[in-house]
């Protein structure tokens, strides 16, 4: 692969949780990191990020991610309510004659209200709504995004781990970026996925899993990016016309089944990678597969 | 009137499989108005069946419209723009609805007031009748949407005011994964916060992540482990936890080919397969659940 081009980035998604995302996100990049590539996998499902736990790598020393929230000085405040007025999340309300009052759990970080302050009155209290850890297991380098509890911008926290990733791959010259996405197809996973060069939907052939999959290929569609279907857990009850079926209406393709496999929980709670510990196992076996299949797809 | 809410933190560990049976089971005994608001992937409708009888689009966010017979290309929009959802194409502000956030900063910046907010419809509430006599109301979040928060709160609002007019005893909420903002709305407001997990590292840890949400706002805990015989060791982690978290253990649901069975058919296992081992647990959990939410 040319490096010069930059970092090919891989997207792991899926719709529903708990269809192994991070199963395989975790093990593709130890599997390309085995093969001689240099790896960054990512973390962005930031709300439960699991990455981590699944290489038994620590969450130490994190750096802060931080946004903007609003703090009134109350020397300069004029109790004007331009603040309030220009907040649309209805986060500031002004009282008359009063400093603004400010509902944390509302505001999203905009710094509307600053910019209309006519007398600059307004500061930034930066706010701490999460981390951002470097790590690295099993020759893989990890970059997890965590967001705090009871905080709601998971996106502040997804658009700092892409763009630490983007600043790494400059110094580290990666070949590949993995990045694993919560579930569902809401902002956060639009945000994980956009700018990616191959987006991977992880499914089982469950109804719920078919469901989701119809939800998660429309967004890759609408984002415009190249994708393919991975079943997992592929001897499951289900109906496998069907997800064909969606596969088709979304132009999407079918590219591995990784079977049931009782190793995958063996090596979950081992905090290893299935890859390392059971290479020969059927689920490892079709991930080496979609390894191979994903590394062809990315060289066209 | 009690309102229990179903979560799991890890996603994927059976909250609806779970959710599905409960409500069926509680059918049966008292008046409920079932509820989805896993807005991104709503699937309780394809284990409970019912005929869809009303349908409501709802504008719970607002996006930035350029009038373009205004714009003159400046660009301050885009440098402004802390979603970086605007970006000039050619002397045009184009914006990126799936990225913007509707908090209008743009708005503002704009020297020529050629950026306007609207309301836009970012999600939809299905209502369904079930023929075992409750309603369910589904809350779907339009493809690469925000606002999944607002959303989750108008639909669980719009749940209660079911759940009156229809005079119900109870309101079961099966929730979205994760501990962020849909998790935190769904879980705002509740009695009962209900946490469903598996005995494995990952669900373990997340399982912590949205106690503390629930501890914050103050619902009362209950645990089921769902495939508890997974792996005994953090099995017993997790049990520990509970107790010595408060948190009612409600009981385990041992693993069996009969759920993915019964999901295939589309129809909760207690009523697919009332005899099965995951049933009989689940019955028993039902009682357990009856008793702690004195109903």
């Amino acid at each position: 692969m040319d490096i010069s081009r930059g970092p090919k980035i891989i997207a792991v998604t899926g719709g529903k949780g708990g269809t192994g995302k991070t199963t395989v996100a975790v093990n593709l990049a130890f599997h390309f990191s085995q093969i001689g590539k240099k790896v960054l996998l990512a973390d962005c499902d930031v709300d439960a990020p699991s990455v981590a736990t699944l290489l038994g790598a620590e969450m130490r020393n994190g750096k802060e991610v931080r946004q903007f929230l609003p703090v009134f000085d109350e020397s300069r405040c004029i109790r004007c309510g331009e603040c309030s007025k220009a907040c649309r999340m209805h986060a500031i309300l002004q009282v008359p004659d009063k400093i603004p009052l400010l509902f944390p759990d509302l505001c999203l970080g905009c710094g509307a209200c600053s910019i209309v302050c006519p007398t600059n009155a307004i500061l930034d209290g930066k706010k701490v709504v999460g981390w951002i850890y470097e790590t690295e297991a099993y020759g893989v380098d990890l970059l997890i995004g965590e967001l705090k509890l009871n905080e709601r911008e998971s996106e502040a926290i997804i658009r700092e781990v892409k763009e630490r990733a983007m600043d790494l791959s400059k110094e580290r010259r990666y070949d590949l970026i993995i990045i694993d996405t919560a579930p569902g197809a809401h902002c956060d996973v639009a945000l994980s996925l956009k700018d990616s060069d191959f987006v991977l939907a992880v499914t089982e052939p469950t109804p719920f899993g078919i469901h989701d999959l119809d939800l998660i290929l429309e967004l890759a569609n609408l984002l415009k990016l190249k994708h393919a279907v991975v079943v997992n857990r592929a001897d499951l009850p289900g109906n496998h016309r069907l997800l064909k079926e969606i596969c088709k209406k979304h132009s999407s393709r079918l590219i591995e089944e990784i079977p049931v496999d009782d190793n995958v929980v063996q090596s979950h709670v081992r905090s290893r990678p299935l890859m390392l510990d059971f290479p020969n196992s059927p689920a490892a076996r079709a991930i080496s597969r979609l390894a191979k299949e994903v590394w062809e797809e990315l060289s066209l | 009137m009690k309102e229990v809410v179903i979560v799991s933190g890890k996603g994927g560990v059976g909250k609806t499989t779970v959710s599905a049976s409960l409500g069926w089971l509680m059918a049966e005994q008292m008046k409920l108005v079932m509820v989805d608001v896993d807005v991104d992937a709503p699937n309780l409708s394809l284990v409970i069946g019912g005929t869809l009888k009303n349908s409501l689009e709802i504008e719970a966010t607002e996006k930035a419209f350029v009038r373009y017979e205004k714009c003159k290309g400046c660009g301050i929009c885009a440098e402004n723009c802390p979603e970086e959802a605007i970006h000039m194409i050619g002397q045009k502000a184009v914006v990126s609805s799936l990225f913007c956030s509707g908090c209008g900063v743009c708005s503002i910046v704009c020297p020529e007031k050629a950026i306007e907010l609207r309301l836009v419809a970012n999600g939809r509430l299905d209502l369904y009748e079930s023929p075992s006599g409750f309603t369910l109301l589904v809350g779907k979040l339009k493809i690469g949407e925000s606002g999944s928060g607002k959303l989750v709160s108008e639909v669980k609002e719009r749940a209660r005011q079911v759940a009156k007019e229809k005079g119900a005893d109870l309101v079961l909420i099966d929730g979205p994964p994760g501990a962020g903002c849909p998790a935190i709305s769904a879980v705002s407001g509740a009695t009962h916060a209900i946490m469903v997990t598996e005995p494995t590292p990952a669900a373990f840890r997340n399982l912590k992540r949205i106690f503390s949400i629930i501890r914050h706002f103050g619902a009362n805990p209950g645990l089921i482990i769902n495939k508890a015989d997974l792996y005994e060791p953090i099995k017993r982690e997790e049990v520990h936890f509970a107790e010595k978290e408060g948190i009612e253990v409600l009981g385990e649901v041992p693993m069996d080919d009969s759920v993915p069975r019964s999901l295939a058919l589309g129809m909760p296992v207690v009523s697919a397969f009332p005899g099965a081992s995951a049933s009989l647990a689940i019955k028993r959990i039902f009682k357990n659940l009856v008793n702690y939410l004195k109903i």
